[in-house]
């Protein structure tokens, strides 16, 4: 149990030590004009002094937004208030919202080294001092309640009195911003953090210590949003609770959490839900075109949407109708739905679900049928009664695809598809991710120690990369956005570069100077740019 | 097939300031009183957990200040309850003639589909006194509930755990007749037609 608010009463009475908004603490609510991101010109190859254009070193400073919490005109409404922001700062102080696990050895440890001071906004990694802080990086909770303040989602399954007391204060707390029409967005305090995200007629909540950008808290809950819509889509829940506020939407998504697990356990450690964009196999573009023409259809077979061919969950190629383009968070949620629910890779499935970006208030229908172990095909269409028509034209895809040895050739290829990062040939160099800023398309080498298993150090490198993601993108309402940006701990230090044509981020050994993940970086580029027709999938059927 | 979740019901509990609100919620819940007087900040909250005609439910108490200054939670509070709770003291005249400003209050703030069957519950609180402090009259306090459409009504001490269970049963009890069975997927939603002309565009990967 990490994040509790005591039983307040009585028995219990505890003196409020902290008010929120304060020093030790900060409420944040309303949009601070978080714009998306822009970037202006940019030279497209990097040069080791960085002083040609806007760059930072981003300080391990912790720069804690002021609380801006409104405090309401009239003084009863204005006195409720306070008061209820005592009791929720009472709660919140006295239970701390998780456990410190700490790991000295393990915390990024950035000790200013007295360059550039960090203007990055709401970053909590160090204490405001330039002292270290350590940071916990224990588990992320997630929540979610209804408008009533009903518990309806808990990451950690757990049932009980705290839990359904706490979504009360939550609601509370949220009510009471909602009054002066205000929206609560995130309350901090020290390393602790609390996001909201609020979509009416459900409130989502998420709980890290990780030190993180608040965006990325933020996407989270957006996803996990977006995933309970492609269950219940937004009309019918809009409707339902226009119908009854008092509803219990927990009971109605019962059976169906896995997804919601799946989907909060894969965004931990992954950098293309973050980007909104594929990552998709690495293979010989000759084979990828072929696979693609297999699957375009030949007669038009009306409200089809996408075909989707998988290999080992990775994109091969993707088929679309001429008039739509497909959204890379449905392409998340469909694949999560995939992933959540080992069922449907054992049989045909005809799956009713909802792709929000796509159309957020009706169904389509997935035809999904695993040919091998690892070699998934899926037919979306807009059609209810669509089925058979698709099952037959599947079945003669199916055969083509055999009589071309495709699956044996797919299963090679899905062998040869990772890589490391040794393979541009920089040495030091340890990790790095590069986005198509035209393919809206990322790659990556596996992870390799340290960072090979979802530990410690893996945690730390996420939240680097994005917290240079957030000074890149001005994500936190920085005044403009960065195109390069520099974070260096004790165990790496990291570049973040933006072009008009793409991104990159570099991971190289701690001991290497600025100018060495600069080299990395250029090493980096010149080698996916040479390797692009095998990274990206860029030409796909349309029908 | 997994455990079916329980039921939740959300319990607002008004009245009058130093009527015991908090007392009874915590004499229910935490099978405890003091004789301290301490005033509700904002609002509180407790839950517990009890079976009514064999389901087991979760009942979220949400405590309210009752002091005025802390008044006016505001139409977001009180959203969604299933059951409100409307607490007086029987050695206190004024807090019982309050029970009808607390009542249309809930009902503005709260708007409830269909006010008229709303339940509430009265709860007239202290009995433990002596009876020369008594103000309110059994008698009194039964015909305003019946005026207000049958309201069932409970005599209750925090203090001495009188009646406590027996008034949360009842109020629990009603609660859920708040809590129909919904059938979300009843009524279709409208097929998506994609061939139509009209679908939005949206910008994002064009692969």
């Amino acid at each position: 149990m990490s994040l509790g608010i005591p039983q307040a009463g009585p028995s219990r009475s505890r003196t409020p030590s902290l008010y929120l908004g304060q020093k030790e603490g900060s409420i944040r609510s309303r949009s601070r004009g978080l714009s998306p991101s822009s970037t202006g010109n940019s030279t497209s190859s990097l040069s080791p002094s960085l002083s040609s254009s806007p760059s930072r070193e981003i300080q391990p400073e912790s720069v804690e937004q002021n609380g801006t919490g409104t405090e309401a005109g009239g003084s009863n409404l204005a006195d409720a208030r306070i008061g209820l922001k005592r009791l929720i700062s009472r709660d919140l102080t006295t239970n701390p919202i998780s456990k410190p696990t700490l790991s000295p050895t393990l915390s990024p440890n950035i000790s200013g080294n007295g360059e550039a001071k960090g203007t990055d906004r709401g970053m909590v990694l160090g204490n405001g001092k330039g002292k270290e802080r350590e940071v916990g990086f224990s588990p992320r909770r997630y929540y979610i309640l209804t408008h009533a303040g009903k518990p309806v989602f808990d990451s950690l399954e757990v049932e009980e009195d705290q839990t359904t007391n706490m979504m009360g204060v939550i609601q509370a707390l949220i009510s009471i911003y909602a009054e002066s029409e205000d929206k609560l967005r995130s309350i901090k305090r020290g390393r602790h953090k609390i996001v909201f995200l609020l979509r009416s007629p459900v409130y989502l909540f998420g709980t890290s210590d990780w030190g993180e950008p608040d965006f990325v808290l933020r996407t989270h809950l957006e996803l996990l949003h977006l995933q309970l819509l492609s269950i219940v889509t937004e009309v019918q829940l809009k409707k339902v609770f226009a119908r009854q506020s008092n509803f219990n939407l927990r009971r109605l998504l019962e059976g169906t959490e896995t997804s919601l697990h799946t989907l909060l356990n894969d965004m931990q450690m992954d950098l293309t839900f973050m980007t909104s964009a594929l990552q998709p196999m690495r293979m010989a573009p000759a084979l990828r075109d072929a696979a693609g023409q297999a699957l375009a259809p030949t007669d038009k077979i009306s409200d089809l949407l996408y075909v989707l061919l998988l290999v080992n969950d990775k994109v091969v190629t993707l088929l679309r109708p001429r008039k739509h383009s497909i959204h890379p968070t449905d392409l998340h949620l469909l694949m999560n739905v995939l992933r959540s629910s080992p069922g449907l890779k054992s049989s045909e499935t005809w799956l009713p679900l909802c792709l929000p970006k796509f159309n957020p208030n009706g169904f389509v229908y997935a035809l999904i049928d695993y040919v091998k172990d690892n070699i998934g095909l899926i037919f979306v269409s807009a059609d209810r009664e669509g089925f058979e028509p698709l099952q037959a034209w599947k079945k003669s895809v199916v055969k083509k695809l055999e009589m071309d040895n495709m699956f044996s050739k797919l299963e090679m290829a899905g062998l040869a598809d990772p890589y490391l990062c040794i393979d541009p040939g920089y040495p030091g160099l340890r990790h790095f991710w590069y986005k198509s800023r035209q393919n809206v398309q990322v790659t990556m080498p596996v992870w390799e120690a340290p960072y090979d298993e979802p530990n410690l150090a893996r945690r730390r490198l996420v939240t680097i990369y994005q917290r240079l993601y957030d000074g890149i993108h001005a994500r936190s309402g920085q005044a403009e956005p960065l195109k390069q940006a520099f974070i260096r701990t004790d165990s790496e230090a990291c570049l973040g570069w933006i072009t008009p044509s793409f991104e990159l981020y570099v991971a190289v050994d701690a001991h290497l100077p600025k100018s060495a993940a600069v080299a990395a970086a250029n090493a980096v580029a010149r080698w996916v740019r040479k390797q692009e027709a095998w990274m990206f999938l860029r030409e796909a059927p349309v029908f | 097939m997994a455990t079916r979740k329980k039921v939740l019901l959300k319990v607002i509990i008004l009245g009058d300031s130093g009527v015991g609100k908090t007392s009874l919620m915590n004499q229910y819940v935490n099978k405890r009183f003091s004789n301290q007087y301490k005033a509700t900040i904002g609002a509180d909250f407790l839950t517990r957990e009890l079976v009514v005609d064999d389901r087991v439910v979760t009942m979220q108490l949400w405590d309210t200040a009752g002091q005025e200054r802390f008044q006016s939670l505001g139409v977001a509070f009180y959203r969604g309850a299933d059951c409100c709770v409307l607490v007086y003291d029987v050695n206190s005249s004024k807090s019982f003639e309050a029970l009808d400003g607390w009542r249309d209050e809930f009902l503005i703030q709260a708007s409830p589909h269909d006010p008229e069957n709303f339940p509430f519950v009265v709860l007239g609180n202290k009995i433990d006194m002596e009876d020369s402090k008594r103000m309110v009259s059994q008698k009194r306090a039964m015909t305003w509930c019946q005026s207000k459409g049958n309201i069932p009504y409970f005599e209750t001490s925090a203090k001495e755990a009188i009646n406590v269970e027996q008034a949360f049963q009842t109020i629990a009890k009603n609660a859920l007749q708040q809590e129909a069975e919904v059938e979300l997927y009843a009524d279709y939603p409208d097929p998506i037609k994609i061939d139509a002309e009209n679908q939005q565009g949206y910008g994002g990967c064009s692969c």
